[in-house]
């Protein structure tokens, strides 16, 4: 790793000359302006920049950063990225998944990412659909969705991809959505500022497979008064007057209430800090879809080791113990024989 | 076991320059070997993106365009086929007059032995091939194969190496299959085999 300060770059200089091939109108084109925005501000180089994904619409956004990319296998983008993470530690790995790529096939990778807390920053773009493949359910769909796929209503309950990720204990992790650029901004720059495992869930649009999912929510008018903003050390409220705010009951739940019948010190401080992911889960389900007020913004953010550190630290303490590495001893520590 | 000073160097040389008119095309090829240059995160000014879309050949630019994938793939399959020039060719255990082949692979090796063995031991005349290499097949399997009146192909599942080399070479292998999880006898083989020979 070099010390030295990365020149000054702009957003022309983090874009890639390939022609943008998303719907006209869709989502990804926003979130795509905001990381190419940011990554200016973020003081890394562009040759030290990785940018990995899976399968899907979302997954061919390495395709439009100039820096280097990865358009892997679907599912696996955690996998490979955590490989690359964990060996080249100066290297900065972003990893962009949709919610059929890290939830359905990569179910299984994306959990395991988390609870290691791979140095990685994943951005997942969920639009509760299957855009690429033209418009199936996919595992954020909301239960008795009619799509392609499930003609007669889906009859399975969606994942709650902030839920998901503090069950694995992900070490930071935050809701944004793509309707504001700034506050995707803010969100992308904490968790790419985080050392460990970071957890982006960004509501995306499907203008053409899945119009309008998050409109109730995302949209000016009802911002206000839908989306709850999370600030650390800071009463949790909303409302266009902030005169609603969240409350845990007695039975550890958090409800909705009016600040001015409750009390202002009745209302939960938000602390993102908290060892114990219980409590930003119980705020993660405060919305059962983006259709009622939802909390957005950071849930979690605390320290914790890295699989990458762990492994290096492991390494060098074993190489101060028993000397470097000798090849030729190795093969023949053992019995061995001719055949 | 060999002496570690003993094997081959296969560190891969990382590109590090540009390497068309200013550019860096991740697409380029070596004339030989087909490979594409590899510049690996954290060189200055190499940056690019690899992945699932067809690229256009040279730049490693998406590309769209009908023409360049077929190309593309005709490049690919060619880059494997090549792999053969570093094969060592396949190896006959024959003996003259010998006009059944038993071609084998992987841990069918023992058991092909001891039937060839057996056979032998009759009087009988077998040769006897296996290879350690399946894609691209070394490059003078279907010389070899051709020299045999018949080839008996003994595998651990219903004819796999039999089916490619059929398809391959044009030539009507036989095979003997196995799908009981257990090895096969040395027995069964040379049952199989004597029975070729007698044909
Ligand atoms: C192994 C494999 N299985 C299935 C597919 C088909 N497929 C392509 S993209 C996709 C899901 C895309 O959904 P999502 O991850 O939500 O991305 P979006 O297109 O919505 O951005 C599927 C199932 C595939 N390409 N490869
Ligand atoms: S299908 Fe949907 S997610 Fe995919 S590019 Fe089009 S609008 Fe975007
Ligand atoms: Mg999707």
């Amino acid at each position: 790793m070099t010390d030295t300060v990365p020149p000054q770059t702009t957003k022309k200089d983090w874009s890639s000359d390939q022609e943008v091939r998303w719907c006209p109108g869709c989502g990804d084109y926003s979130i795509l302006t905001a990381v190419q925005m940011l990554m200016p501000d973020l003081g890394v180089d562009r040759e030290n920049t990785v940018f990995i994904s899976g399968i899907g619409c979302a997954a061919r956004f390495p395709y439009y950063m100039n820096t280097y990319g990865v358009h892997g296998i679907h599912g696996r983008a955690p996998a490979i990225a955590s490989g690359l993470a964990i060996s080249r530690p100066e290297l900065d790995v972003w990893v962009v998944t949709g919610d059929g790529d890290a939830l359905s096939i990569g179910g299984n990778h994306l959990i395991h990412a988390l609870r290691r807390n791979v140095n990685l920053t994943i951005l997942l773009f969920n639009n509760q659909i299957y855009g690429l493949t033209k418009g199936q359910y996919s595992p954020t769909s909301e239960f008795g969705k009619v799509t392609k796929s499930t003609p007669f209503g889906s009859v399975d309950f969606p994942f709650n991809p902030v839920s998901l990720a503090l069950g694995a204990e992900a070490t930071f992790v935050a809701r944004t959505h793509d309707m504001d650029r700034k506050h995707m901004m803010e969100t992308f720059r904490r968790a790419h500022d985080h050392h460990g495992g970071a957890f982006v869930e960004i509501y995306q649009n499907c203008n053409v497979f899945n119009d309008g999912a998050f409109e109730a929510i995302t949209s000016k008018e009802a911002r206000p008064s839908m989306l709850i903003p999370l600030e650390h050390g800071k009463p949790i409220r909303f409302g266009p007057d902030l005169e609603q705010g969240v409350m845990l009951d007695g039975q550890g739940h958090a409800a909705i209430v009016d600040v001015a019948e409750v009390g202002d010190d009745r209302i939960l401080v938000h602390d993102e800090r908290r060892d114990d992911p219980g409590l930003a889960f119980v705020l993660s389900r405060l919305a059962r879809g983006p259709l009622e007020p939802t909390p957005i913004g950071v849930f979690r953010a605390v320290d914790k080791p890295t699989y990458g550190d762990e492994m290096t630290r492991q390494l060098v303490e074993a190489q101060e113990r028993q000397g470097p590495g000798d090849l030729a001893a190795l093969l023949r520590s053992g019995a061995t024989w001719d055949v | 076991m060999p002496d570690v000073d003993s094997l081959p160097d296969i560190s891969v040389p990382f590109a590090t320059e540009l390497n068309h008119d200013g550019e860096f095309w991740p697409y380029l090829r070596d004339p030989e070997t087909l490979a594409r240059p590899w510049a690996v995160p954290g060189t200055p000014g190499l940056q690019h993106r690899v992945g699932g879309l067809e690229k256009e050949d040279g730049t490693g630019n998406v590309s769209y365009d009908p023409a360049n994938h077929e190309k593309m793939t005709h490049v690919r399959a060619a880059k494997i086929a090549g792999i053969a020039r570093d094969i060592p060719p396949v190896e006959v255990d024959h003996e003259d007059g010998a006009d059944v082949l038993v071609l084998g692979w992987g841990s069918t090796y023992g058991a092909i032995g001891a039937a060839v063995r057996r056979v032998r031991a009759r009087g009988k005349k077998v040769a006897q091939a296996h290879l350690v290499h399946l894609n691209p097949f070394p490059p003078n399997l279907g010389e070899v194969l051709g020299r045999y009146r018949r080839v008996l192909v003994p595998e651990l599942n219903l004819g796999q190496l039999a089916r490619l080399v059929r398809a391959e070479y044009l030539v009507d292998a036989k095979t003997l299959s196995k799908v009981q999880a257990q090895p096969f006898k040395a027995a069964e083989i040379e049952h199989a085999i004597l029975e070729l020979i007698d044909e």
